[in-house]
C-alpha cells in the first residue's frame, strides 16, 4: 500500500464520529471532523484534532457534499476517509472520487458498494451463490403501472423500500393495495431525501420473522471472516431500537448454515473491509438474503461486546493493507450483549421528534455498560439530522442478566430538556415475551401498540425539584441572619410553581 | 411556609419539617443528592434515581426517563403549545420541522382525520390531521417553510362543534 495512515477524517457526525475518533487516537492516529452548521459546538468537533466546518444545515449542503468533504480532507492533509454509517458510507461514487485522490477510504471497494448497493444485482448474487432470497420486484422499469402491476403478482402484505437505501428511510408497510400508489409516492419522496435516489423496490412481507445479520470482516488479501450473528427484530416502522448478540434464537446448527451464505456472499464479492449480511429467518429456521450493508452497523458494539473485536480498529488496520490476524476458529460466542438505542422522540406523542436544548444529562457508568452518546448539557439537539442521541449497551454472562443490567442502565441514563423513548424501551424489555425469546419484527406490534407512558409516582418528582431548588438557592445565600431572611425569600419566590405540561 | 405547586389546575403543598410533607401529610420519602442535579430518592421500597435542572423560569425533573416540568410562577406563564386547540380552531406544529406538503388550500372543506399537511423532522415525515370536520379558513404556511414547534400552521373553522 502506497500510502501510510496517518491522519483520518471522519466525514459523519453524531455518536459514530465520536466512537470513530476515540478509536482513531486509542491506534495513534490523528482524527478530523467535519461539521455542519448547526453541528459547530457537537462533541465530535471538540473531541478531534482539527476540525472543518462543512457550512449548511441540511445533509445535503454538508454530509452528503462530497465536494466539500473531499475539500475538506485536502485541506486537512488526510490520509483516509472513514464514513461512518448511512450519509456517503454507501455511495460508490463518493468511495471512487476518495480514492482517485489518492486517499485511503475506509471501507470496501466502490464496485463492492456499487454492487451490494444496488438490491436487485445483490439478490441475483445471493441467488447465483444458492442463497435463498425474498420474492419481489427490483427491477429496473420504475413506472407506476410496472410497480402497480408487480405489486398485484406479490400480493399483500408488501414491503416498499429504498432500492438505495436503509435504516428504514423510504420503506413503506402495504397492506391493501387501494393505499399503494400513495405510499410509492412517500417513499420516493423519502428515498429521494434521504439517499439522493428515487429508486424502489417490492418486497413479500413475511411475517412472523427475526430479522438476524452475520457481521463479515474481510481484508485486501482475500480472505474473509464472520463475527456471528446479531438479531435486530424489535424493530419500529423498520427501524432497529433493541440489538443482541447472540440471538437467543440461533443454535449451533443454524448458526453453521447463516454463516457460511454469509461468508459466500462475501466472498463472492472478494468483499474488502467491515460489512454486514442482512436475513430474515422463519419460524421453521428458513431464512432468505434481505441485503447486504456495506459499512459498519449502528448495533456493532454488541459484536464488539461478544466476540471482544474492536470493529474499527479493525476497519483502520484493513484499510491501511494489514492483512487479519484474526482465526475463525477463535471467534466464540462468549456472553451476551444488547444494545438500545435512545431517540430524541416521545413515544406517547406518535413518536414526534424531539428537539431542543439538553439541559442536564447523566450517562450510566458499570461494569458492562457501554455507552456511545454525543450528549452534554448545553447540546442543541438539530430537527436536521436523525433523531438518535445514544446507543445503551450492556454485556453479562447470559441473556437475562443482560436485560436486566440494560433496564438499570437505562433508568440511570437520565436527561433534562428533552424527551426520550427510554420508558418505552425499558417497557420492551420488561415483556415475558422478550424474556422468552419471542422476538419476531412485528413485536412492538403485539405487545406496546397501545403503549402508555406509566411515570413514577408524582410525589418523587415533586420532592426532587423541591429539594434540588433549596439546595441550590441555599449556597446563594449569605451566613448568619441574613441567611434564613434570604433563604425564605427566595424560597417564597422560587418554590411557587406551577408544573407546566410535561413534554 | 408551605410551598404551592400546581398540576394541571390541582394544588399541591410541599414543605419540609424534618421531613417531606405533602398536603399536609408526612410522606415515606428520603432524598439523597449527588453532584450535577442527580438525586437518589427511596419512596417506600423503591429507589428511584433522578437528576434536575433548576433553571431560571423553570424546574425540571428527568426520573426514570420521564420528565416533569414546573413552572416557576413568578415568571410569564409559559405560552401554550397545543396540538390543537379545539375552541378556536388553530392547528400548530407539533414540532420544529419543514413543511413537506400542503395538501389542502384555503376554503376547503375538510373531513375529521383528513390529511392537511404533512411536517419532516430528521428525515421522516409526520402527517398533520383535521381534529374534526371543518372549513380551511386560513393557511399560515406554505410548501418548504421552515416551522417552530407551536407556530400557528391553519385556521379550521369547525363546522360540527367537538365533544
Amino acid at each position: 500500500m502506497g500510502r501510510k495512515l496517518r491522519r483520518v477524517l471522519i466525514a459523519n457526525r453524531g455518536e459514530i464520529a465520536v466512537r470513530i475518533i476515540r478509536a482513531c487516537h486509542q491506534m495513534g492516529l490523528e482524527a478530523i471532523a467535519v461539521y455542519s452548521e448547526p453541528d459547530a459546538s457537537s462533541l465530535h468537533v471538540s473531541l478531534a484534532d482539527d476540525a472543518k466546518a462543512l457550512g449548511g444545515k441540511s445533509p445535503v449542503e454538508s454530509y452528503l457534499n462530497s465536494q466539500k468533504i473531499l475539500a475538506a480532507a485536502r485541506e486537512a492533509k488526510a490520509d483516509a476517509i472513514h464514513p461512518g454509517y448511512g450519509f456517503l458510507s454507501e455511495n460508490d461514487d463518493f468511495a471512487t472520487m476518495v480514492q482517485s485522490e489518492g486517499l485511503l477510504f475506509v471501507g470496501p471497494r466502490a464496485s463492492t458498494i456499487a454492487l451490494m448497493g444496488d438490491k436487485s444485482a445483490a439478490k441475483n448474487i445471493m441467488r447465483k451463490a444458492g442463497v435463498p432470497v425474498v420474492p419481489g420486484y427490483d427491477g429496473a422499469d420504475q413506472s407506476d403501472e410496472r410497480l402497480l402491476r408487480e405489486a398485484h403478482g406479490i400480493g399483500v402484505p408488501l414491503l416498499i423500500k429504498a432500492a438505495h437505501g436503509g435504516g428504514g428511510k423510504g420503506m413503506r408497510l402495504v397492506e391493501d393495495l387501494a393505499f399503494f400508489q400513495e405510499s410509492v409516492a412517500a417513499a420516493r419522496r423519502e428515498s429521494l431525501a434521504a439517499f439522493g435516489s428515487e429508486s424502489l423496490l417490492l418486497e413479500k412481507y413475511l411475517k412472523p420473522v427475526r430479522h438476524i445479520e452475520v457481521q463479515i470482516l474481510g481484508d485486501q488479501f482475500g480472505r474473509c471472516l464472520h463475527l456471528l450473528e446479531r438479531e435486530c427484530s424489535i424493530q419500529r416502522r423498520h427501524q432497529k431500537i433493541i440489538e443482541e448478540c447472540p440471538s437467543s434464537f440461533v443454535n449451533e446448527e443454524l448458526r453453521g448454515r447463516l454463516t457460511s451464505a454469509a461468508l459466500l456472499a462475501a466472498e463472492a464479492v472478494s468483499y474488502c473491509n467491515a460489512g454486514t449480511v442482512e436475513f430474515v429467518v422463519e419460524e421453521s429456521g428458513a431464512f432468505y438474503f434481505l441485503e447486504m450493508n456495506t459499512r459498519l452497523q449502528v448495533e456493532h458494539p454488541v459484536t464488539e461486546w461478544v466476540t471482544g473485536i474492536d470493529l474499527v480498529h479493525q476497519q483502520l488496520k484493513i484499510a491501511a493493507g494489514k492483512p487479519l490476524e484474526i482465526q475463525q476458529s477463535a471467534i466464540r460466542p462468549r456472553g451476551h450483549a444488547i444494545e438500545a438505542r435512545v431517540y430524541a422522540e416521545d413515544p406517547s406523542r406518535l413518536f414526534a421528534p424531539s428537539v431542543g436544548r439538553i439541559l442536564a444529562v447523566q450517562e450510566p457508568i458499570g461494569p458492562g455498560i457501554r455507552v456511545d452518546s454525543l450528549l452534554f448539557s448545553g447540546w442543541d439537539v438539530s430537527p436536521y439530522y436523525d433523531a438518535m442521541l445514544a446507543k445503551v449497551t450492556a454485556f453479562a454472562w447470559n441473556r437475562r442478566e443482560a436485560i436486566e443490567k440494560l433496564d438499570w442502565a437505562l433508568s440511570h441514563t437520565l436527561i433534562c430538556g428533552i424527551t426520550t423513548n427510554i420508558p418505552y424501551l425499558r417497557t420492551v424489555l420488561a415483556q415475558s415475551a422478550f424474556h422468552a425469546g419471542e422476538t419476531t419484527t412485528d413485536f412492538l406490534e403485539n405487545h406496546l401498540s397501545d403503549w402508555q407512558p406509566e411515570p413514577p409516582p408524582l410525589e418523587v418528582a415533586l420532592i426532587a425539584a423541591s429539594k434540588e431548588m433549596s439546595e441550590k438557592f441555599k449556597s446563594h445565600s449569605v451566613s448568619g441572619d441574613q441567611h434564613q431572611e434570604a433563604n425564605r425569600t427566595l424560597w417564597g419566590e422560587i418554590l411557587d410553581f406551577r408544573m407546566g405540561e410535561k413534554r | 411556609m408551605d410551598k404551592c405547586l400546581y398540576l394541571a389546575e390541582q394544588e399541591y403543598r410541599v414543605a419540609f419539617r424534618e421531613h417531606w410533607i405533602l398536603d399536609g401529610k408526612p410522606l415515606d420519602i428520603v432524598v439523597r443528592s449527588g453532584a450535577n442535579g442527580q438525586a437518589f430518592l427511596r419512596f417506600g421500597s423503591v429507589t428511584y434515581p433522578a437528576l434536575v435542572y433548576v433553571g431560571e423560569k423553570f424546574t425540571e425533573v428527568c426520573v426514570e426517563g420521564h420528565r416533569f416540568r414546573f413552572e416557576h410562577r413568578s415568571s410569564k406563564r409559559a405560552s401554550k403549545i397545543g396540538h390543537q386547540s379545539g375552541i378556536d380552531g388553530t392547528l400548530t406544529s407539533p414540532m420544529t420541522g419543514r413543511i413537506r406538503r400542503v395538501l389542502v388550500v384555503e376554503a376547503e372543506e375538510v373531513e375529521a382525520g383528513a390529511i392537511l399537511m404533512i411536517v419532516e423532522a430528521m428525515k421522516m415525515e409526520f402527517p398533520i390531521k383535521a381534529p374534526s370536520s371543518g372549513k380551511i379558513q386560513k393557511l399560515y404556511i406554505t410548501e418548504g417553510d421552515s416551522v417552530e414547534m407551536g407556530v400557528k400552521l391553519l385556521d379550521l373553522e369547525v363546522v360540527a362543534p367537538l365533544e
